[in-house]
């Protein structure tokens, strides 16, 4: 019976343990999470509502192999669809995107970035800032306090992958995770837009960097 | 004057503007290059602010960026954006430097094709100097009442991809570049106006180099 108990307490232990690998470090422990859905009262999207147009200035950087500079425009076209246009300060079209009700689409992709991982990563990055579809979807929020601040950590899948949001007050998004291999730091907010976003990859030294100009 | 008059007023000055704006091809397109290769060559040193509009069919505002450009003869070139992003890159010696957030890079373009030509199409644009490589694109030669118009457009697929066609439009008056359309495929384009334009004024060597 005994070995039963300690084989079984281990088992747990063991699920609890791959449970939290995924967990962002500086997260952990994530303990007595609510159950509910997202809805308004526990969730504001970034860029959703307005129709308005974000232009930021950008760079794009992999380790010391490249580095693009250049704008990013971000456009909620309608209810569910959005443009994101990466240009060179010249004004040279990089890429054109469309996410929304008919998927990805890829309108443009410079020769250079047209690589199906490269596309993949970019969608996977940028539908994590639009978190798009989530509205009544599952979610686990978790209180937690730093010592300084009162946060809130609602943990959920997307594209079957668990993510986490942290929120602060008025359910401003600070942090979005994928697992432990992408997260994203927003800050500077201007009412409900951060002026600073800085989407860092821990596996591949890829970075992207974005400074609201205009919107 | 009456309103009646005023009203002719205003529609002769719209129509006189709408001919001078209408282009047709040029009758001499040879003498135009002439000149313009001649007045090139006699161009040692430009200074003009510039102002560049990117116009993307769907935004409906378009995105708007300024700055001043030096130019001085045989290849020195300083592009800076003051509004609203500072960035600079300057083409001296073979070698482009940029300074972006305090940062500063530089890159040998003698290794590199690719920066090579577009180092000789800009600076060949500034100055109006036409005499690019001719096997990259053909060109089209128009005119308005004030304006000279080379359209240029891509020969290589991979090109027209993304580019449909580059305008220069020069003054006739002095045969200096007006602005420089980059149209897309798409319908989207960038404009590049320039204006407050200084031609063969003294530049001092320190502008085309980053401290």
């Amino acid at each position: 019976m005994k070995v039963f108990q300690i084989k079984h307490l281990l088992l747990i232990s063991f699920f609890i343990f791959l449970g939290s690998c995924n967990i962002p470090k500086h997260l952990a422990p994530l303990n007595n999470g609510k159950e509910t859905l997202f809805s308004v009262i526990n969730f504001s999207p970034v860029f959703k509502g307005d129709f308005n147009s974000f232009l930021f200035k950008t760079s794009l950087t992999y380790g010391t192999k490249f580095e693009f500079g250049g704008m990013l425009m971000l456009k909620q076209i309608s209810l569910d669809n959005y443009r994101v246009i990466f240009m060179t300060k010249f004004g040279m079209t990089m890429f054109d995107f469309e996410f929304g009700s008919k998927g990805f689409i890829v309108h443009k992709a410079f020769e250079q970035l047209n690589k199906k991982i490269f596309l993949k990563i970019l969608k996977q990055d940028i539908g994590m800032l639009l978190s798009q579809s989530i509205e009544d979807d599952k979610v686990l929020v978790y209180e937690k306090n730093d010592g300084q601040n009162n946060k809130k950590v609602l943990k959920f899948k997307m594209n079957k992958k668990t993510h986490y949001f942290v929120q602060e007050k008025r359910n401003r998004i600070s942090e979005i995770h994928r697992g432990r291999a992408v997260s994203l730091k927003l800050s500077g907010y201007f009412g409900n837009i951060p002026s600073f976003i800085d989407i860092q990859h821990h596996k591949v030294p890829l970075r992207m960097k974005l400074t609201l100009m205009k919107h | 004057m009456n309103y009646y008059t005023l009203l002719i007023v205003a529609f002769c000055c719209a129509y006189n503007f709408s001919l001078g704006q209408s282009f047709t091809y040029m009758e001499d397109s040879k003498k135009f290059q002439a000149n313009l290769q001649s007045i090139a060559q006699k161009t040692t040193t430009l200074k003009s602010d510039f102002t560049q509009i990117k116009h993307l069919n769907v935004l409906s505002e378009n995105i708007e960026s300024n700055g001043k450009l030096y130019f001085k003869s045989e290849s020195n070139l300083r592009w800076e954006y003051t509004a609203p992003l500072d960035y600079l890159i300057i083409l001296r010696k073979g070698k482009v430097t940029i300074k972006d957030e305090g940062k500063v890079s530089s890159y040998d373009l003698s290794g590199n094709k690719t920066f090579q030509k577009i180092n000789e199409m800009l600076i060949s644009s500034i100055k109006g100097d036409l005499l690019v490589e001719q096997s990259d694109y053909k060109y089209e030669f128009k005119e308005s009442l004030n304006s000279f118009l080379v359209i240029m457009l891509p020969k290589e697929k991979k090109v027209q991809e993304f580019l449909k066609s580059i305008k220069i439009y020069f003054l006739k008056k002095d045969y200096s570049v007006e602005k420089v359309q980059m149209m897309e495929q798409s319908g989207d384009y960038t404009l590049i106006k320039f204006k407050n334009k200084k031609i063969n004024e003294s530049i001092s060597d320190q502008t085309f180099i980053i401290n």
